[in-house]
């Protein structure tokens, strides 16, 4: 299908194995896969942007470049400049140590060396000359905007090539540490995601592509490509965002106001709360143990996916992950090598995963290679290959448990009023197992789950964040604190030629003597009373309980600024059956013991039409798989909609 | 009954994620800095004879301590517990460790059978007593360390009982934020019998009996595995705390034997008329805390794995005090020098794993007057590792609580942050250097009551496999006037307005020459 040639967008999201494309126009849409390109990501986007998009207008991309850089220890050679007597908090954090009883547990190490720390002084050092980024972050930066820029100056006047974060314009909270690690992050980052995105834009352009191009940021929304080049800090969660604002997307338009979205990829599995189509946003998170004061959504990850193995601890209990048996040599059917059983043989040996199919590459799957590994681990724990494969299944269903009620429960949310919206590879077979273990209220299956990060980009709106670290009490000048930041967000949308924007204020508060804050929404002009009761309320929400007769203060303001998206889930075309919807049965073992399963091609089946397990829906890179007395409807979006 | 691999790993991770639940909960509804940022705090679940069933821990000193409280319980009320009650315990002559440490412990009925139990600890910044904090430095009885709470009926079916809350309420200086700090306790309980009790009845009770059991042995098996893996012998270290100018040895002897681990405290100084004394479930947590360093840090915490220790502390010494003794330091301090001389005598059977001495004190600060209160502890160096250098400005031992950041604390206190680096120079020499201590140099901008309480401030972490030593703590007066004086390590001194107080906290041993 080729999409009509005004307005177009492409969204490209690029993901450790696979660069994913989504273009969609008026009436269109198309999709398309390509090998990623780890050493240079470009090289995959430009040349699939070029096949699939080449009619497109708008650019929309998803990028690993910052996560990877710093996962690889890629970033910059980076100085630091605070205030004096301070230079080591970025070493010393919060004084805590990763384990509490593995003496080998290290923090992870400071991206400023010790040579590179320097305290203020009247004059800048030499051997800053040495770095390749500097991160000014003073003691109070939040409130002394002024004096870092001064610095910044200083060092534009002597090496003008130089990249500076100023913690002022980074991550303007208190709490000297995580505000100086966060502008330590940005600077090690910058030099690298913009080197990558430059070479983007030009090759982009000179493919002729769209040089409007947009990045997704961690919080749910695109910026610039300019901005992403100088934040990168705030991109970290660039492809995994985008999953879950489509996850948001598709639940609107089912009319369902409480989700989790379930990612459930190779190695591991994304998992985030979504009500009433807004993702829940963190403030503060860490990666690869870096903490980051960014506004994220709030993705929590467990080292549980396809590829993770299976294993025998010396207490003789079965374990699943979180070691994974990756890409290469990947499980054992891939035949590439592996001999231990991953949770992928499982399937496949169950036959919820097709034994005779075949991988992306199209090798043919060995699933004698399976029953090999799944026998040799059977035997070591005295059970039938078969009830090693349930076990192994059984076993990572219960980690993933532990990831949604770790955004559930432990947040005070009933995972009962929530579906569960699966996708990546292996979402749709463990997901009807996890909904039912943790009775909630069903599991919705979305279209194109195979590139959904891509279309969630294409479904995500323009969008700003701001924070500023105040201290106002009742009385003090709340609305044009929160004004001011709302004004801002509005303003810098407007600039970037976005449109239908929204504008939200937020505030910071916390009874006076707590170490916590609450986040809540104030619109300039309500005033104090509104804002207490909201944020007693709120308190109550979470923390189970209030104290009315408490003095509160409000500690930060904030801003999120939203405009329209390039599409809506509405817009998008509705599907087509292609194809055959019923294949040929096979035997599937379900909870209940091997069975003749039904077989259904999803691509071939039409709205409204209805299946019961067991059975298994086959699409090009996803599996759902339906027990014994469940039943799935196809949605007229495309989504499965799962009960029982 | 047999139970199969899968159900007992399907189990262990349900169980370990309500123990998690029930500590996420008490930090989530917690009022207090010290349990929600701080995380002083604990949560698990035990079976029915009190043995540990999964942990949710964010101190080490709670570990061996939590069962301790679950068994006077037991003992006070044995069979005449009422379903649905909760009791609370601080006492350290009775379960607990010392008074801050308030633990709730209720029992899991599913109809009347009793399928185990839930408790909670939190440290609560203030339970009366001489001192603000509690921990008065002069107090040589533990009543004049605050409130003291024998085990207890404090719930009935959800609701406080007023002949726990009122006498409780009225000894402490802050009952307003303990109130807060207690309805987080109560409802973690809550929440935790709710989920045992869900799991039970959907297993059944004798199945969710035999499945417990199963992970009992489970712990016992991978505990015996490590300790059999270590080398059989008896290996003996001294090391001792500082009391004004008297060293007081603490003296241990590990003897494996098999899968056999004992620890015997013989030779130990006895307790003294001082607030250093240890009580045995503090000296029980350094033993499980030592032993899991120095074998395999991911095996479960269940009472299964602690079983095949035993601890031998004699009765009336500085890790085994007998009442009234006072005992406020002895967890927060002592507590540091008992695992050490455990680590000590460990490193000679499992030199790979062991590292040499951390800073071995918490370097506890206790700043107030009349109008304000403030408690910090400050990390150190990390003791040099088999391979690695240790790490700088960090807690080591049986600590592990979070600083509070200068910028949120100058807002609130009547004081102001300095200086607050690493302290060059400070760790231990070898191949692999020991970790530096901190500098913090604070000046009071209104006049203040100032109490320390410190350790290894004459007798220097030590090195390991040849390493040196790390060095010892310092803390100065900077006086307005320009003069500076030396202080000891425990101490209560009266500051004015313009003064400074520098602490410079030990550095870690290093490891090899």
């Amino acid at each position: 299908m080729t999409p009509t040639p005004s307005d177009v967008g492409l969204g490209v999201d690029v993901g450790g194995t696979f660069t994913d494309f989504v273009c969609i126009g008026r009436g269109g849409i198309a999709t398309g896969k390509a090998a990623s390109t780890p050493e240079d990501q470009s090289v995959a986007v430009v040349s699939g942007a070029t096949e699939l998009g080449a009619a497109a207008t708008r650019f929309l991309h998803g990028t690993t470049v910052a996560t990877n850089a710093l996962l690889e220890g890629r970033g910059a050679q980076t100085a630091l400049i605070t205030t004096a007597g301070f230079s080591d908090v970025i070493e010393i954090g919060r004084q805590d140590r990763p384990s509490l009883y593995d003496s080998f547990a290290d923090r992870p190490a400071p991206l400023v060396e010790r040579a590179l720390r320097f305290e203020t002084a009247d004059e800048l050092d030499p051997d800053l000359g040495r770095a390749e980024a500097v991160a000014v972050s003073l003691l109070y930066g939040y409130q002394r905007a002024a004096a870092e820029a001064e610095i910044a100056s200083a060092i534009e006047a002597r090496w003008p090539d130089l990249p500076v974060s100023l913690s002022s314009r980074v991550v303007a909270e208190f709490r000297e540490y995580e505000r100086t690690a966060t502008t330590v992050l940005n600077a090690f980052l910058m030099p690298e995601t913009s080197r990558y995105l430059n070479r983007l834009a030009s090759q982009v352009a000179a493919a002729g592509l769209p040089t409007d191009i947009q990045v997704m940021r961690s919080s749910g929304g695109l910026i610039p490509i300019a901005e992403a080049a100088a934040l990168p800090a705030a991109i970290l969660l660039s492809g995994p965002a985008a999953g879950v604002v489509a996850a948001g997307a598709l639940g609107n338009a089912l009319g369902r106001e409480h989700l989790v979205s379930f990612d459930m990829g190779g190695t591991s599995t994304d998992v985030c709360r979504i009500d009433g189509g807004r993702p829940e946003v963190s403030y503060q998170r860490s990666v690869a143990g870096y903490p980051c004061r960014m506004p994220s959504v709030a993705i929590h990850t467990v080292g549980a996916g396809g590829g993770s193995i299976a294993w025998i601890d010396d207490g003789g209990s079965l374990r699943v992950g979180p070691q994974s048996a990756g890409a290469k040599p990947g499980p054992a059917c891939y035949g590439k090598g592996g001999v231990e059983a991953a949770v992928t043989d499982a399937n496949v040996a169950l036959g919820r995963i097709d034994p005779a199919g075949r991988l992306a590459g199209s090798l043919p799957l060995r699933p004698d290679l399976a029953a090999t590994a799944l026998g040799s681990l059977g035997s070591a724990l005295g059970l039938t290959a078969t009830d090693a494969a349930l076990g192994v299944t059984t076993v990572v269903e219960e980690v993933m448990a532990g990831a949604i009620r770790a955004v559930s429960v432990e947040q005070g949310a009933d995972p009962r009023r929530a579906a569960l919206v699966a996708f990546g590879g292996a979402g749709g077979l463990h997901a009807t197992a996890l909904a039912r273990r943790l009775d909630m209220a069903g599991v919705v299956v979305p279209p194109y789950s195979g590139v959904f990060s891509a279309l969630g980009l294409l479904l995500s709106p323009p969008r700003t964040d701001t924070a500023q670290s105040v201290q106002l009490e009742p009385g003090g000048n709340i609305d044009e604190a929160v004004g001011q930041v709302v004004q801002a967000v509005a303003d810098r949308l407007a600039f970037s030629g976005a449109t239908g924007i929204t504008a939200t204020g937020y505030v910071d508060a916390r009874y006076r003597g707590q170490s916590h804050e609450t986040t809540v929404p104030y619109r300039p002009g309500e005033g104090w009373d509104v804002l207490l009761a909201r944020f007693h309320r709120s308190h109550r929400e979470r923390n189970g309980f209030a104290r009315e007769g408490d003095a509160v203060e409000v500690v930060t303001v904030r801003a999120e600024g939203v405009a329209r998206p390039l599409v809506d889930w509405a817009d998008l075309p509705t599907a087509v059956p292609t194809g055959a919807g019923r294949l040929p049965g096979r035997t599937v073992v379900t909870s209940q013991g091997a069975v003749q399963a039904a077989v259904f091609n999803r691509a071939g089946l039409s709205p409204g039409a209805e299946i019961v397990g067991p059975a298994v829906i086959e699409e090009t890179d996803a599996t759902t798989y339906l027990d014994a007395g469940e039943r799935a409807v196809v949605h007229e979006s495309g989504a499965l909609e799962v009960e029982w | 009954m047999n139970i199969d691999v899968v159900t007992l790993e399907v189990a262990r991770n349900r169980l370990a994620a309500i123990a998690d639940e029930m500590g996420v909960i008490l930090r989530r509804t917690a009022y207090s800095p010290n349990i929600k940022e701080r995380a002083d705090c604990s949560a698990a679940v035990f079976v029915p004879s009190g043995e540990m069933l999964a942990q949710a821990e964010h101190i080490p000193v709670h570990l061996g301590s939590m069962p301790a409280s679950v068994a006077a319980v037991l003992d006070t009320y044995g069979d005449a517990m009422e379903p649905g009650t909760q009791y609370a315990v601080n006492d350290p002559y009775h379960g607990g460790t010392h008074l801050n440490d308030l633990t709730l412990v209720r029992a899991v009925h599913v109809g009347r059978t009793r399928i185990g139990w839930v408790a909670n600890r939190a440290h609560h910044a203030d339970v009366g007593g001489e001192a603000p904090g509690s921990m008065p430095a002069h107090a040589v009885e533990v009543d004049q360390e605050g409130h003291r709470v024998a085990p207890t009926p404090a719930v009935r079916n959800g609701e406080w009982l007023d002949s726990f809350t009122t006498p409780f309420l009225a000894a402490t200086r802050t009952p307003a934020e303990r109130l807060g700090d207690l309805s987080a306790q109560l409802g973690a309980n809550e929440g935790g019998a709710a989920r045992i009790e869900e799991l039970a009845t959907a297993m059944g009770i004798e199945r969710y009996g035999a499945v417990v059991t199963a992970l009992l042995d489970y712990g016992e098996r991978r505990m015996r595995a490590a300790i059999t893996a270590l080398p059989d012998g008896r290996y003996t270290f001294e090391d001792a705390m500082e009391w004004h100018d008297r060293d007081l040895p603490v003296v241990v002897a590990v003897t494996i034997e098999g899968s056999a681990l004992a620890a015997d405290f013989s030779g130990t100084s006895p307790q003294i008329a001082g607030n250093i004394n240890a009580v045995s479930a503090v000296t029980q947590s350094c033993l499980y805390y030592a032993v899991r360093v120095a074998t395999d840090p991911t095996i479960p915490a269940n009472g299964g794995c602690y079983r095949p220790l035993t601890l031998d502390a004699p009765s009336g010494s500085l890790v085994n005090a007998r009442p009234p003794a006072a005992v406020a330091a002895g967890n927060v301090e002592t507590s540091q020098r008992i695992a050490d001389s455990l680590l000590g005598a460990l490193a000679q059977a499992a030199p790979d794993r062991v590292p040499a001495a951390g800073q071995g004190t918490m370097n506890n600060v206790l700043i107030g007057n009349d109008d304000f209160a403030y408690y910090e502890t400050l990390g150190g160096g990390q003791g040099g590792r088999p391979g690695r250098p240790g790490q700088s400005g960090i807690h080591t031992g049986m600590t592990n609580t979070k600083n509070t950041p200068i910028e949120s604390l100058e807002m609130h206190y009547p004081f102001r942050v300095l200086r607050y680096g690493l302290r060059t120079g400070s760790g231990g020499t070898g191949l692999y250097p020991g970790g530096e201590g901190i500098e913090r140099e604070i000046e009071f901008s209104a006049n203040a009551s100032v109490s320390l309480m410190g350790e290894r401030r004459r007798n220097r972490p030590w090195g390991l496999a040849g390493g040196g030593p790390g060095a010892v703590g310092e803390d100065w007066l900077l006086k307005r006037d320009g003069s500076r004086e030396k202080l000891p390590g425990k101490t209560t001194v009266d500051v004015r307005a313009g003064d400074r107080l520098l602490v410079l906290t030990p550095g870690g041993g290093g490891w090899g020459a």
